[in-house]
């Protein structure tokens, strides 16, 4: 299978049919694009994509779960507006925005509805929304699945599926730290996700740290957040800067910068993961021995961790010109150690590439490995699991 | 600061913490000032000034306010420690006086030789012993005008009180310049401004011979306080002190010896400028204040000025540095008498004779005497520099004849007999002039036209003076005391000094100003006759202060922040008419004390009911608040701030004190504001054009090269007005200029502050507007901090605001922010660790460039301040405008093919 999603290339008109899906974003078609199949062929394209998804790198499970996806993304019928929704509660606030946990009036559908401030003439609105419609074709067992994007009241939403555990970074307030079976399931997983979308859709990233990974009481582990609107990045009114980077060293200097700086990300995401706490500036051995002190197997969540404030730029300046961090030694396997090292190469052209990752013995080994990550999922953040599929 | 008659001791008590609170804030200023601020600006130095007379009032209020105390035990408010930092004495000084003494009062018993004893062993320097020698001298004097509870009636302009406590390096250089500048001003307030001499003509004596009268008084009182008198016991005191820390003067001698030994330089050195600066303020305010007539200025000059003379010299000695200028002139005793008794028409001469000896005099010995006058023609230049006030010339120039002077039409009369002079004295003179310029402004009366009064005086003085004195050599300073009120008071380059607003002013003094400069030297003398009338109703050596006390006021309402002359004329103008009126709003704003009245009063000044301000459409969100469009006697901008807590409540009123400060043609005008919480606002003109953000990044206007630099050059303009009045813009940006009709406009300046704290609190992550980063320097770059940004102002100085010009006119030139496209630790860390946005795709020349490069400078120190920048705009090569040629082409054309 993984070597299909390489040979894969997929018809334009395939990918065009997708929106079909939700007949109201036709409105937004770009001129470009091939006439729409009428709504009536909608079964087709899902018949399509199905096909498609077999092409994947996905066994039946995942596969399923897509097709039950498209499958109810297909009763949202019309285009989304604000009115179509209930609000259930806020999930957060993430990059830009906050996020509600909302019900789909009309369908019943529980979604996460994201809402991003943005005063833009209306041109630039629908460009955006336009891009933003890249995510109908962003199906993917490691990507979160999209409902669809629209413009009300200054605000642009972004639906999209409903993760009822929320991002890693709250799983890792409430655990503490991931054990290193749960991070390899997760690495294995944000690495096929960040391939798919630059193999399916020449994109990158761009933000990969953990309130951007989702994980579900089904243990499903899902990308999100991705920079797939130049435009949508540009006209954000704020940025957020917080007390973390996940940068990379070379995008920080302004040079050029690929893929490989997710992951750097990614490698940076794994080791604050590992050891409960952003690695910058490294803690130090007191420190350490307070996490770990009673043993790697501990799961004890309430270290204490108070990480050495730093001033933004110090922090910045910490990544581009000290030693990167690291795991601990001796605390994880070597084949973790390696992996992290590998990923936090300051030289990009060093770094291992997304390939090698994937090949790396320490994702080999937790893909052949069967780790119960929705057990886990569900004892950390006290859900119930669900009776799925 | 009239208090309740009988307040119990805790209301004292409370009094005495408020006092306390507000001591800290000036004081805290003030240490800001003298060690962040470049002291050797007029503009600084005059702030300093300022608060260096509002702190003198406090102190003084709290030991007054503290003798009424029933119980003083565990009172110790007025903090000795405190009090000889405010001063400006050395750690060391300060620890070796806090040994030996253990409060303000205690150290205002000791002599002066006590003092030096105890510090003698630290090795300090002469100049703080005269320093704190002539803070205590002030403090006393303004003890014991409130001890008399007439401080009402005469409120001693702060830059009185002052001592100039900023470092002496920059002292030493002032010197020189200072003492004759004070001279200059004393020069200008005897020499008869327009207004006096029109209101001596229409008036005649009877009417309030303004600013003339004040200046000669002033020169009178420093004069006399040199002779010292008997009469005023109080006089007495603070003179000695102040000389005897100097050495110079054991005793009171005679003023004339007096001024000759200071002359001799020791004087000099002591005192930097301030005193100058308080003798021309004073002078104006007794111009407004003695509205006596001008028949009374003759027997004044005879009788009571030599009381007053006494009274006045405290305030004069301390802050004159009169010696020097005396000292040219050493005149004395003839010049005293001639003084006295010159009248209108004789009083050339005897002015001239008299300025040697009186303090005011030595202005005139110290003015130029160079004076040839310009000759002027009119001629069309697209693009020139009025020499005089700095600020472009569109059309018509008024250009020297014989030395290519260049001005505006309206600076014209401005301009000093210079002709010829080379251009570094002319700068020295305006550099001087600026300096007493401050002083100027403070007049009770409407500011403007002190400044234009002045100016003329100073003038019409140096024309005299010339006469007077054989020796051609130019004063510097002189010259630059004229110069200085014109060019200090940018802001009031849009509006020159005879602006209508200035005429429409109720005060007679303006009206004045027509009057030819020839005529007005003799007047100032009759003005000098005109403060006489205070004197005697004050009775204490308190001319000074009297006279000061309108300047006060003006200075108050500065002293919170960057409190500049100009600003006060801003406020003056509506206020003027009561002075004490326009005292108690200026220390209702600053210190925001519980005097009910003050507040009242303040209030009404700038405090717009909010039931009165009609709201129309919201024209945009800032992190501020919202903006309105609104109508308020006309179109006005309105901006609500969301403002909750009471810190932000405090910060607000700063900034209102500061807006109001701010008269310039590239600033936007500030109205009013809605002072009362919740409904909190500040109400603007309404800018009717589109921003430069809207221009470039939205409509992506391109502006040509010649067009580029004239805006370039308007916001140098606008932001070395505000520099120059000490206020940070902490925000410059392209959304915060306007283009209306070809003129920049720059809102929103020192906003900053207030709108950091309405910001959403997001834990552990900065909000980071789009398009803000670019303009931050890379010190503020570097203290961005996502812990403790609530907390933590962001370093943001005059420099930054050069820096954030620098990105202003990269947008100007690329149409694009610097650093596009990158996420913001990217641009936090670039900018923070000196690296520019490169330059290698901008198609623009290396003069243009190297303006991106300089203010983009990581050092700050290596920016250019928004002066040289200006200058450096101003000589780009600039684009020929393609102009049809004067035949007609087509003709011609058409001519050749025919042939």
């Amino acid at each position: 299978m993984s070597k299909n999603k390489l040979n894969l290339t997929l018809p334009p008109g395939a990918i065009d049919q997708t929106p079909n899906l939700t007949p109201t974003t036709t409105n937004y078609e770009e001129p470009s694009h091939p006439p729409q199949p009428p709504p009536t062929v909608v079964r087709n394209d899902i018949d399509h994509i199905t096909a498609r998804l077999e092409e994947l790198d996905m066994d039946d499970i995942q596969r399923r779960r897509i097709e039950v996806f498209l499958c109810q993304k297909q009763k949202i019928s019309g285009d989304l507006s604000d009115d179509d929704f209930e609000k259930l509660g806020e999930l957060g606030s993430g990059n830009g925005g906050v996020v509600n946990k909302v019900r789909h009036k009309s369908s019943g559908l529980i979604m996460a509805r994201k809402l991003i401030h943005l005063e833009v003439k209306p041109a630039i609105k629908k460009q955006i929304i336009r891009e933003l419609k890249i995510l109908h074709d962003c199906n993917f067992a490691h990507i979160v699945g999209f409902y669809g994007a629209f413009y009300s009241d200054g605000e642009i939403s972004i639906c999209i599926e409903y993760m009822d555990a929320g991002s890693l970074d709250l799983i890792l307030k409430k655990a503490g730290r991931i054990p290193e079976n749960i991070l390899g399931k997760i690495t294995s997983a944000v690495l096929k996700g960040l391939s798919y979308l630059r193999d399916k859709h020449a994109i990158m990233h761009r933000d990969v740290k953990p309130s951007n990974i989702l994980v579900n009481s089904s243990g499903e582990i899902k990308i999100c957040d991705f920079g797939v609107s130049g435009q949508l990045i540009d006209s954000m009114a704020n940025s957020f800067v917080g007390t973390r980077s996940y940068m990379s060293p070379e995008r920080l200097q302004g040079t050029h910068y690929s893929v490989q700086s997710d992951i750097y990300s990614l490698g940076l995401s794994l080791v604050e993961m590992a050891i409960g706490m952003y690695p910058i500036p490294p803690p130090d051995a007191r420190t350490l021995a307070a996490i770990f002190g009673r043993g790697k197997d501990s799961d004890s969540p309430d270290s204490p961790k108070v990480p050495r404030p730093m001033a933004i730029f110090e922090l910045l300046d910490y990544i581009v010109n000290e030693p990167p961090p690291k795991l601990p030694s001796g605390i994880f396997s070597q084949e973790f150690e390696d992996f992290v090292d590998r990923c936090l190469r300051k030289n990009p052209d060093e770094r291992a590439d997304l390939k090698t990752l994937m090949n790396h013995p320490w994702i080999k080994k937790w893909d052949s490995e069967d780790v119960n990550v929705a057990e886990w999922i569900c004892q950390t953040m006290d859900i119930t699991p669900p009776n799925r599929p | 600061m009239v208090m309740a008659n009988e307040p119990g001791d805790e209301t004292l008590k409370k009094e005495l913490e408020i006092l306390q609170s507000m001591i800290d804030v000036s004081a805290t200023t003030l240490e800001g000032l003298r060690t962040q601020c470049v002291t050797s600006a007029e503009l600084t130095r005059q702030e300093i000034r300022t608060l260096e007379g509002k702190l003198i009032k406090l102190f003084s209020q709290q030991l007054v306010t503290k003798s009424k105390l029933k119980i003083i035990s565990g009172i110790h408010t007025p903090y000795l420690k405190q009090w000889l930092q405010i001063v400006g004495l050395e750690t060391a000084s300060v620890s070796a006086l806090s040994q030996r003494i253990s409060s303000v009062e205690e150290l205002q018993e000791k002599t002066e030789h006590e003092i030096r004893t105890i510090l003698g062993d630290k090795q300090s320097t002469t100049e703080e012993l005269s320093r704190l020698s002539r803070a205590l001298h002030n403090l006393k004097r303004y003890t014991d005008v409130l001890k008399r509870g007439d401080q009402s009636s005469y409120e001693t302009q702060d830059s009185h009180l002052s001592w100039d406590s900023w470092d002496r390096n920059y002292l030493k250089i002032k010197h020189g310049l200072s003492p004759r500048a004070t001279r200059t001003r004393a020069t200008r307030a005897s020499v008869p401004s327009e207004e006096n001499l029109y209101n001596n003509n229409h008036k005649t004596g009877a009417t309030i011979a303004p600013s003339p009268s004040v200046s000669s008084i002033n020169s009178l009182n420093a004069s006399s306080a040199v002779l010292g008198p008997p009469e005023f016991g109080t006089s007495v005191f603070s003179l000695p002190k102040e000389r005897g820390k100097e050495k110079k003067f054991p005793t009171t001698p005679p003023a004339k010896r007096k001024q000759l030994v200071t002359n001799a330089g020791l004087l000099t050195d002591s005192f930097p400028l301030t005193k100058s600066k308080s003798h021309e303020s004073q002078l104006a305010e007794t111009k407004g204040k003695s509205n006596g007539d001008v028949s009374n200025i003759n027997e004044t000059r005879n009788g009571t000025r030599r009381g007053r003379l006494p009274t006045e010299p405290g305030p004069e000695t301390t802050g004159f540095t009169s010696p020097v200028l005396t000292s040219p002139i050493k005149s004395p005793p003839s010049s005293y008498n001639s003084i006295g008794n010159d009248s209108d028409d004789s009083s050339n001469k005897s002015m001239r004779l008299q300025v040697p000896k009186s303090p005011q005099t030595p202005p005139m010995k110290g003015s130029m005497t160079h004076q040839i006058a310009h000759r002027f023609q009119m001629t069309i230049k697209l693009t020139a520099i009025c020499d005089m006030c700095g600020q472009k010339i569109f059309g018509k120039v008024m250009k020297c004849r014989e030395c290519k002077y260049c001005c505006h039409r309206d600076c014209q009369e401005k301009v000093p007999p210079s002709c010829g002079l080379p251009h570094g004295y002319l700068t020295a003179f305006i550099e001087n002039y600026e300096g007493n310029q401050g002083s100027i402004c403070y007049s009770p009366t409407s500011g403007r036209t002190r400044k234009s009064n002045s100016i003329v005086n100073s003038l019409a003085r140096v024309g005299l003076r010339k006469g007077s004195h054989p020796s051609t050599t130019f004063n510097n300073t002189q010259f630059p005391q004229p110069l200085d009120s014109s060019s200090n008071t940018s802001s009031c380059n849009s509006s020159t000094p005879s602006s209508p607003a200035v005429h429409t002013t109720p005060h007679s003094n303006q009206r004045q100003f027509h009057f030819p400069d020839v005529q007005s030297s003799s007047e100032p003398i009759k003005e000098v006759t005109l403060e006489t009338h205070p004197l005697p109703a004050v009775s204490s050596p308190r001319h000074h202060e009297i006279v000061s006390s309108q300047s006060s006021r003006e200075s108050e309402k500065t002293v919170s922040q960057a409190s500049n002359s100009n600003s006060s004329d801003s406020d003056r103008t509506p206020v003027r008419l009561d002075s004490q009126d326009s005292q108690v709003s200026d220390t209702d704003t600053l210190t925001d004390v519980h005097m009910a009245r003050q507040n009242s009063l303040s209030l009404k000044e700038w405090d717009i009911p909010y039931d009165e301000l009609k709201m129309f459409k919201e024209v945009g969100t800032g992190r501020f608040g919202t903006v309105f469009r609104g109508y308020w006697h006309g179109d006005v901008a309105v901006k609500l701030l969301n403002v909750k807590d009471d810190k932000t409540l405090e910060q607000f009123k700063m900034e209102v004190a500061i807006f109001r400060k701010t008269r310039h043609d590239n600033l936007i005008l500030f109205m009013g504001a809605c002072m009362k919480p919740p409904k909190l606002a500040i109400v603007t003109s309404f800018s009717k054009g589109n921003t430069l953000f809207t221009h470039i990044h939205l409509r992506k206007d391109k502006f040509n090269i010649n067009k580029t630099t004239m805006m370039g050059q308007q916001i140098c303009q606008g932001m070395g007005y505000l520099h120059a009045k000490g206020i940070v813009h902490k925000d410059l940006k392209t959304k915060n200029i306007f283009l209306e009709n070809g003129k920049v406009v720059i809102t929103d300046f020192g906003l900053f502050s207030v709108t950091k704290l309405c910001f959403g609190y997001r834990t552990e992550s900065l909000s980071i507007p789009s398009g803000w980063l670019c303009y931050l320097a890379p010190a503020i770059m570097r203290a961005l901090d996502a812990h403790r940004f609530q907390e933590n102002e962001l370093p943001f100085t005059i420099f930054s605001d050069v820096y954030a010009f620098g990105t202003v006119w990269y947008e100007l030139l690329c149409g694009e922010w610097p650093f596009k496209n990158q996420p913001p630790e990217a641009v936090i860390w670039q900018v923070g660790k000196g690296i520019k946005q490169p330059l290698a795709n901008l198609q623009a020349s290396a003069e243009v460039k190297d303006i991106l490069m300089l203010c983009w400078q990581f050092k700050e120190d290596k920016r250019p301040d928004f002066q040289k920048l200006s200058d450096i705009l101003g000589k780009l090569p600039k684009k020929k405008l393609e102009r049809s040629p004067s035949h007609p082409v087509h003709l011609s054309r058409s001519a050749e093919s025919v042939f």
